[in-house]
């Protein structure tokens, strides 16, 4: 990690703390550590599936929680698919709901 | 070595004495935030913004932050050659040079004015710019300065930084 990264981070830790250690950004936080060769990685996007769900209590994702079933699956979604591009859309698809999770929890409570 | 699935949730960490002193300087910062600009999410745009700020520092590559960075890519060759030797006095020089070129400066204000086009809260973006490039977002005059000036106390935030990328 470079040094303005971890700045950064520190800042707006200190500045939202709440924000920043809430289980759904922990989530999202891991996430956005993903290169894009372990977004393809069905092993990862069946973890990031799994604490998904643990977290926001969504089952949207639950077929890819398993990481046996998830090769299968992604299989039979990719037909027709670019070889990848299932599970890529995947994680981006997570990402997106736990975006508008946290918008929703937090921008509605901390209104004034 | 770790499990596949589990690797890619490793974060790198900074040597315990630089985490320390990047704390300490983070903390600084802090204690000039307002609390009204403390943990107060007015709106979606905000919230993105941090959200977006958060994934730029947490990636382990791609990400605005590091376009931001590029920006010094724009500055002169000199203060670039002086920032790669760690030289902060040559930096020093060089931009204020740099800052009493009036052709160069204005180009450079509008980049630092576009890069601060952020809807987080006005004392956050300079703080967070601070990090990334100036001292602030003012005119590339002013920030050019006073990063000068920065650079020659060698104790300051920018310098600490610098010295340690």
């Amino acid at each position: 990690m470079k040094l303005r990264q971890a700045a950064t981070l520190r800042l707006l830790e200190g500045l939202y703390s709440e924000l920043m250690k809430d289980p759904l950004m922990v989530v999202y936080r891991v996430m956005a550590r993903q290169t894009r060769e372990s977004k393809s990685n069905p092993r990862n996007v069946a973890d990031m599936a799994k604490k998904f769900q643990e977290v926001t209590g969504d089952k949207a994702f639950e077929e890819f929680s398993d990481a046996a079933t998830v090769e299968s699956v992604v299989a039979e979604k990719e037909k027709g698919e670019t070889p990848g591009s299932v599970l890529y859309d995947v994680v981006n698809q997570i990402d997106r709901k736990l975006m508008k999770a946290i918008e929703a929890k937090f921008v509605s409570s901390a209104v004034v | 070595m770790s499990e596949p699935g589990t690797q890619a949730f490793s974060q790198p960490k900074l040597p315990d004495e630089i985490e320390q002193r990047t704390q300490a300087v983070v903390q600084k910062w802090l204690d000039t935030i307002p609390p009204a600009d403390r943990a107060m999410i007015k709106d979606p745009k905000q919230i993105r913004s941090v959200l977006n700020l958060s994934k730029s520092a947490e990636a382990p590559g791609e990400s605005h932050l590091f376009q931001i960075e590029d920006k010094i890519g724009d500055m002169p060759d000199s203060a670039a050659v002086a920032m790669r030797e760690k030289d902060p006095t040559k930096m020093a020089e060089a931009f204020e040079r740099f800052a009493n070129d009036p052709v160069k400066v204005s180009e450079e204000t509008d980049k630092v004015k576009n890069i601060a086009k952020s809807t987080l809260p006005e004392s956050l973006r300079k703080a967070v710019l601070s990090i990334i490039l100036t001292e602030g977002e003012r005119s590339a005059v002013g920030a050019f300065r006073e990063y000068a000036t920065a650079l020659r106390k060698q104790n300051t935030v920018t310098t600490t930084l610098n010295r340690e990328l």
